[in-house]
């Protein structure tokens, strides 16, 4: 029997398990923040290097620590499948993407009304990556909690502290990637 | 329903009219009442703040007030949007749209009946000894009472998407503060664009300023001037946005 929906819920359409089309999609819109925001560099040149710079920093971030969180998580002992993680994190991406997307029209007014395009696009991005994080590391605890496992006591303690240290690192990654994106941008 | 009908239901009790926005009908032909709402609660606001100058500024001013409440609702509500489902809350459209729609409308209904009493202050004038014509209330003044006003009229703008948000507790915080900030943002920048709404008697009266900078860099350095730091050189309100190189 399905749990009960009161008429204003509306449930999340983010798939269980993205597909490679969800992905590209997230990654489009990614790009599509990109684009939105370089207009107002006033600079065709500079606007097109900026249409890869969300998708550099927050996929790149992702694909380049998720090994890292799967390989951990299986050496810890962990109880979640690989797969599992896998689809959590797609999740984020798709998440991210549709954030990006979002805001892509206040990235075009703000582009084509101030000059504060790339101040925009920075805090877009840190707020786009900071809520993914954020609901991410809340999305694998719960992921791991919900599987079971002979050693239950200790793994929510575990997997807590193992996402917190992931996130550590994808932000670091991530500001890394800013970094040379930034340089990139600016030519 | 008619609109003194809709407007009663608005201001006692806008989520019966969020709550029905599943239903298409319903949703079809309240919405183009809706926005004749907003046209003329914000219009009548707009008139009022352009009498401080008078003259042809009363219409320019009312034309321009219903779009300023209008554009940040198609700029900012897709990011809204984004923010409610990160957060775990999604929301469709349509409630969403109905949601933004009722609380801009309640917000120009409220702004409308406040107008008497801005037109009120705004109206009192006494003449100089050089047989010249002042306003009682200064120019800084009134803009700041205009600015007080529009942010106090925002409130159950704010109110309203929030009864529309499905989550509770600490998501629907969180969503109702990012999606505060986003709407927040987005209005001051469309207000900076279609300035001047209270304009100074002396100057000559524009419908529009040319783009130039941007409404956080001018309320930066009003804030420095009101603390008595001056810029030596001064401000200089230089073109801004995408198409400013075609303007030099």
């Amino acid at each position: 029997m399905s749990a009960a929906v009161s008429p204003t819920e509306v449930v999340s359409t983010v798939p269980d398990s993205p597909t490679l089309a969800h992905l590209a999609i997230a990654m489009a819109q990614f790009a599509l923040l990109g684009a939105a925001a370089g207009i107002g560099s006033g600079d065709l040149a500079t606007a097109v290097r900026t249409v890869p710079s969300g998708l550099a920093v927050g996929t790149g971030a992702l694909v380049m620590t998720a090994p890292a969180l799967v390989v951990m998580h299986q050496f810890l002992g962990l109880a979640a499948d690989p797969d599992a993680l896998v689809h959590t994190l797609s999740r984020g991406l798709v998440r991210g993407g549709r954030l990006a997307f979002g805001f892509a029209p206040m990235a075009l007014f703000f582009a084509t009304t101030t000059n504060l395009w790339a101040v925009f696009l920075t805090l877009v991005l840190a707020a786009t990556g900071g809520t993914i994080l954020m609901r991410l590391m809340v999305d694998l605890r719960r992921v791991e909690i919900q599987h079971p496992a002979p050693n239950p006591a200790t793994r929510g303690f575990t997997m807590t502290a193992l996402t917190a240290g992931w996130a550590g690192l994808a932000v670091l990654i991530a500001l890394r990637l800013a970094w040379d994106v930034a340089a990139f941008v600016a030519g | 329903m008619t609109l003194l009908q809709l407007t009663a239901i608005l201001l006692k009790r806008p989520a019966e009219i969020v709550d029905r926005a599943e239903d298409r009908a319903f949703f079809a032909s309240v919405v183009p009442k809706l926005i004749v709402l907003v046209v003329l609660g914000a219009a009548v606001f707009g008139a009022v703040a352009g009498s401080y100058r008078g003259g042809v500024q009363v219409l320019f001013a009312a034309v321009k007030l219903p779009v300023l409440f209008l554009v940040p609702l198609i700029v900012a509500l897709p990011a809204v949007r984004a923010i409610a489902e990160v957060s775990g809350a999604p929301l469709a459209w349509s409630r969403l749209v109905l949601a933004a729609l009722s609380g801009v409308a309640r917000t120009s209904v409220i702004a409308a009946a406040l107008s008497p009493g801005l037109w009120l202050l705004f109206s009192w004038t006494y003449q100089g000894r050089d047989e010249v014509v002042y306003n009682v209330i200064g120019y800084h003044s009134a803009v700041l009472m205009f600015a007080a006003s529009v942010l106090a009229v925002g409130l159950p703008l704010l109110l309203t998407v929030a009864s529309a948000l499905p989550a509770t507790g600490v998501r629907k915080f969180v969503a109702m503060g990012a999606s505060a900030a986003v709407l927040g943002a987005t209005l001051m920048q469309t207000g900076w664009l279609l300035r001047p709404f209270v304009a100074r008697p002396t100057t000559e009266v524009a419908f529009l300023r040319p783009v130039e900078e941007d409404v956080f860099s001018a309320l930066t350095w009003t804030t420095f001037s009101a603390a008595g730091a001056y810029d030596s050189q001064g401000w200089e309100a230089r073109p801004s946005g995408a198409f400013r190189r075609t303007r030099r």
